[in-house]
């Protein structure tokens, strides 16, 4: 129960950040409470989520009932840029479970593969270049079955 | 009369929860049997039309059950005539049903 009311209340802070800033504090206490005694009541946990997504229908409401008034996480420079830092990490989290994912990031953080050759899946042979010719579309491709998890970023010509 | 606001079938069951002595949000949600991203919104709406008022719980007697501190709502004489208005015109019983089907 505590593991699933703490997940609920980062999903109520995540539905909060979309919202006003003068808004931000009363809502977030509101929606916090309500839901401590949703679980306290023995609500069943399908119940208690349905509960907590419940709040992105009112985030959004009062969003669109406050357009004029800044985010609460992007109200500033510092703000947005921890608000940008969040996502990525975020983002980061939600990709780890997927291999090719891991791979893009490892390739995006390191750059080794540059510049060498694979073989696809599909037996085709592409040469991995960094982009140096301007207007280059890159991409991210999975490319051998020894190694899964190992990307190259291919120009497609 | 053209500054009355009119009342959805399901604002009108948020109004009769409160006046039944529902005063809080997941109070209103079990009454009316309504999900929280429908309630919590119309009671946003109610409070700027100035329908209802909601104040918080003071601090002290929660912090000794050990529990959070509630918001409460109240209908404002306005919403009351218009409860009152509005039930008697359609009959609460089928206005009830119909938001229920």
């Amino acid at each position: 129960v505590r593991v699933t009311l703490a997940m609920q209340r980062m999903f109520l802070w995540a539905a909060a950040c979309g919202l006003p800033s003068v808004a931000h504090a009363e809502w977030l206490a509101q929606w916090n409470s309500e839901l401590w005694y949703v679980h306290r009541e023995g609500a069943a946990r399908g119940e208690t989520w349905r509960f907590a997504f419940g709040s992105l229908q009112d985030s959004v409401f009062i969003r669109r009932y406050l357009p004029e008034e800044s985010l609460y996480l992007t109200h500033s420079p510092v703000g947005c840029l921890v608000t940008m830092a969040l996502l990525n990490a975020a983002l980061r989290c939600l990709a780890l479970p997927f291999p090719p994912s891991r791979g893009i990031l490892a390739t995006v953080l390191h750059g080794h593969v540059l510049g060498d050759s694979f073989q696809l899946e599909r037996h085709l042979r592409f040469s991995a270049t960094a982009g140096t010719a301007s207007g280059t579309d890159l991409y991210g491709i999975h490319c051998s079955h020894e190694d899964p998890l190992r990307i190259a970023v291919i120009s497609v010509r | 009369v053209a500054d009355i606001p009119k009342l959805s079938p399901t604002t009108i069951l948020v109004l009769q929860a409160i006046a039944n002595g529902q005063v809080y949000g997941y109070g209103i949600m079990q009454h009316t049997g309504l999900p929280s991203g429908t309630i919590y919104p119309i009671l946003s709406r109610l409070e700027r039309e100035d329908l209802i008022l909601s104040r918080w719980e003071k601090r002290l007697p929660s912090e000794q059950d050990q529990r959070p501190p509630r918001k409460y709502y109240r209908l404002t004489s306005k919403a009351a005539k218009l409860l009152a208005t509005a039930e008697g015109k359609h009959g609460r019983s089928e206005r009830v049903k119909a938001v229920n089907s």
